[in-house]
């Protein structure tokens, strides 16, 4: 990505700082959670955990680990990239201490930096500078999208589509979850994926929810429900659709209308303005309206949908939560439930969002998909 | 997240309540009343190994009192629990986003005595401070490495699982070496041939070098993990180095005497197989350079010269060490 792009996400930072009365941030990289870091210097991190400074005015400094020296050489957004001292972050530390050491630092991850981290911050820094948390923050900058983000979004959405296509070939009786999956994968990451979200179930309506795969093997009828997010070049994007091997039953098919219209009364609503929770209630009332508004409550289900980006379940939450959406910000809208209809079903669609309305970022059909045996 | 093959505990939920106890006793001759251990979707081998629970996606705490059942405290939803209750030995879950005070009341509800936070500088610092404040009449204490020591040595379980991960790295690594062409398709095989026979984690990467294609991978099966690295040309040199330190490889070996047997033109470095999750990124070498290697441990041995790396996984044992993350074909070489 160009240095222009880099100067765009740095203001989006930076203009957050300014509200905050933040004079630094910390971005905190743990291995499950890289999504800032990231952002701010567009790289692929493989350490355990990686740190960069984005100072209110000036250059960026990265701290990272041997594993990944190269990307920040290869993405050439931030040219001060340092050694990473775990023991007691002393590269950290020779960077914030001094003149220009930051009175109110903002650390985002804040809530995942270890004792150890944090207490060698504090300890090094004393008196003189204030830790804030920065995560929200940083959330709230990653929520509109770029044109180059958006360019790597709809071509990760062409992946998930074709992720989808290898799901289906691979379907077949006697297949077990986690072949299902592993052929998935193999599909993703041969298109350039680096990464997938992927949770799965199989069988009739006593599917109450999806979870990492079994030994379970595919038979006849079993309808398959699958969230698949693959992560293409630092971004994610998620398609959830269900297959049925063989023919559909009623149950089945009743379930998709359901879902179907839950959906796209969900995509009717869904323009820059609206809040994130004008989305989910247009979805939910489908289901009150058919008598199944039980099935939208946390005992059988998490959200109505939620944010993409760097990070595959960010800002905003589509269910109960009053954030404006914005003019290409992406979301995915998952009316995802249990009903009594065919158990659980998952059907969603991942989008731009537009003054307008929206825009698809995949081309996969809204069906309940049979597959022929 | 993790997204492979999560089996349940069945046959095997004898050796869970052994390693338990074996914690319990540790518990019990320091003075804890409860140990409290974090783990994440990243790094939560600890709590795999004691429960046989995959944290999947996001983090949690498991707690073990030293007289009684453990309980597991996560922010994931109820409705994971049926799941976690089939795959997993535990029979007390329990659910909130505010995890601090879900554990402050676990701990209100438990016997008194100290607290141990197992590997407390690698807590979260916030759900340290917060789990101290919801519980401020107790004592915590650090008992760092208290579920990492008694995984050095491999139990039986382990021994078998470790077979198994090693051969998926010997079967991963084939495969991505006989795909050939991009270095994608040569990780979808690698993830085709680990993940169809059953890995429950697979961490590939493969990238063109001067001295053709570089594949690493690290793959867990059921809670154990193992590691391999190969690279197309340019390898006799660094396989007659990483012979050499594998010659040295033995119960009682340390670290220097292999880097010394590997000899000086390369970088050696040795992972203990409890710590692949995180590439050993959580253990400086310098921890390790001077402890000798336990009879019946498992551990990464692995030879850098400049862009290129050879590693395999060995079984160290009083006679010397076993590879497992070698093809037959390389076996016969």
């Amino acid at each position: 990505m160009s240095l222009e792009e880099r100067d765009w996400r740095w203001g989006r930072a930076r203009s957050r700082m300014a509200d905050a009365g933040m004079d630094g941030l910390l971005a905190y990289a743990p291995g499950w959670r890289r999504e800032d870091l990231r952002y701010l210097a567009d790289v692929q991190l493989r350490g355990s955990f990686a740190f960069l400074y984005l100072p209110f005015e000036g250059e960026a400094t990265a701290f990272v680990l041997p594993s990944d020296r190269d990307a920040f050489a290869d993405a050439g957004w931030v040219q001060d990239v340092r050694d990473l001292e775990p023991a007691a972050l002393g590269s950290v530390l020779a960077r914030l201490r001094g003149p220009g050491q930051p009175q109110k630092l903002g650390i985002s991850h804040s809530e995942l930096i270890p004792l150890g981290f944090r207490d060698a911050l504090a300890d090094g820094l004393g008196g003189g500078t204030r830790l804030m948390g920065a995560t929200k923050l940083m959330s709230a900058a990653r929520m509109v999208k770029s044109d180059e983000e958006l360019a790597r979004m709809r071509h990760c959405g062409r992946i998930t589509d074709a992720a989808w296509e290898g799901l289906l070939a691979a379907l077949r009786p006697g297949v077990t979850e986690y072949e299902l999956v592993a052929s998935t994968e193999a599909a993703l990451k041969r298109m350039g994926a680096t990464d997938n979200f992927m949770l799965i179930a199989s069988g009739g309506d006593e599917v109450r929810g999806m979870t990492p795969p079994s030994e379970r093997r595919l038979g006849p009828g079993d309808m398959v429900r699958t969230e698949l997010t693959p992560q293409c070049n630092g971004y994610w994007t998620q398609i959830c659709r269900s297959a049925v091997l063989g023919s559909a039953n009623d149950g089945q098919r009743a379930s998709f209308e359901l879902f179907n219209e839950a959906l796209e009364a969900g995509l009717g609503v869904l323009r820059s303005g609206v809040t994130a929770h004008d989305v989910a209630r247009a979805e939910n009332d489908v289901f009150t309206a058919r008598g199944m508004g039980e099935y939208c409550s946390a005992q059988w289900t998490r959200v109505r949908g939620h944010g993409h980006g760097a990070h595959l379940d960010e800002v905003p939450i589509i269910e109960g939560e009053q954030t404006v959406l914005e003019r290409n910000s992406v979301v995915i809208v998952h009316p995802n439930t249990f009903t009594p209809l065919a158990g659980y079903h998952v059907l969603g669609d991942p989008v731009v969002v537009t003054d307008e309305g929206w825009e698809p970022l995949v081309s996969t059909p809204r069906v309940l998909f049979e597959v022929e045996i | 997240m993790k997204r492979g093959l999560v089996e349940a505990a069945g046959e095997d939920r004898g050796t869970y309540e052994a390693r338990l106890e074996r914690l319990r006793e540790r518990l019990r001759g320091a003075g804890v009343s409860i140990a409290l251990i974090y783990g994440d979707v990243y790094r939560s081998d600890d709590i795999a190994h004691l429960t046989n629970l995959c944290i999947y996606w996001n983090e949690g705490v498991v707690a073990v009192p030293a007289d009684g059942p453990p309980a597991f405290l996560a922010k994931l939803s109820k409705r994971v629990h049926p799941w976690m209750q089939r795959t997993s030995i535990f029979t007390d879950l329990r659910a909130s986003q505010k995890l601090p005070q879900l554990i402050g009341e676990y701990l209100a509800e438990s016997a008194p005595g100290a607290i141990a936070l197992v590997d407390r500088a690698w807590w979260p610092a916030d759900l340290a401070d917060g789990v101290a404040a919801a519980a401020p009449e107790r004592t915590f204490v650090d008992l760092p490495d208290a579920v990492r020591d008694a995984r050095i040595v491999l139990d039986e379980l382990d021994r078998s699982d470790l077979e198994r991960a090693g051969g998926l790295v010997a079967a991963g690594l084939e495969a991505a070496a006989t795909a050939g062409g991009s270095p994608e398709e040569r990780v979808a095989a690698l993830e085709l041939a680990a993940r169809g026979a059953g890995a429950r984690d697979v961490l590939a990467s493969c990238r063109e070098t001067a001295d053709g294609t570089a594949i690493e991978c690290s793959v867990q099966f059921a809670n154990v993990w193992a590691r391999g690295a190969r690279v197309e040309r340019g390898a006799a040199a660094l396989r007659d180095a990483l012979d050499a330190a594998a010659g040295a490889l033995r119960a009682g070996a340390t670290v220097a005497a292999l880097q010394a047997a590997a000899g000086a033109d390369v970088a050696t470095r040795l992972i203990s197989h409890t710590d692949l999750a995180s590439g050993g990124d959580l253990r400086p070498a310098a921890d390790a350079s001077a402890e000798p290697l336990p009879d019946g441990s498992a551990v990464v041995v692995e030879v850098r010269l400049g862009d290129r790396v050879l590693a395999d996984t060995y079984v160290v044992s009083g006679e010397g060490a076993t590879p497992i993350t070698r093809t037959p074909a390389e076996v016969a070489a």
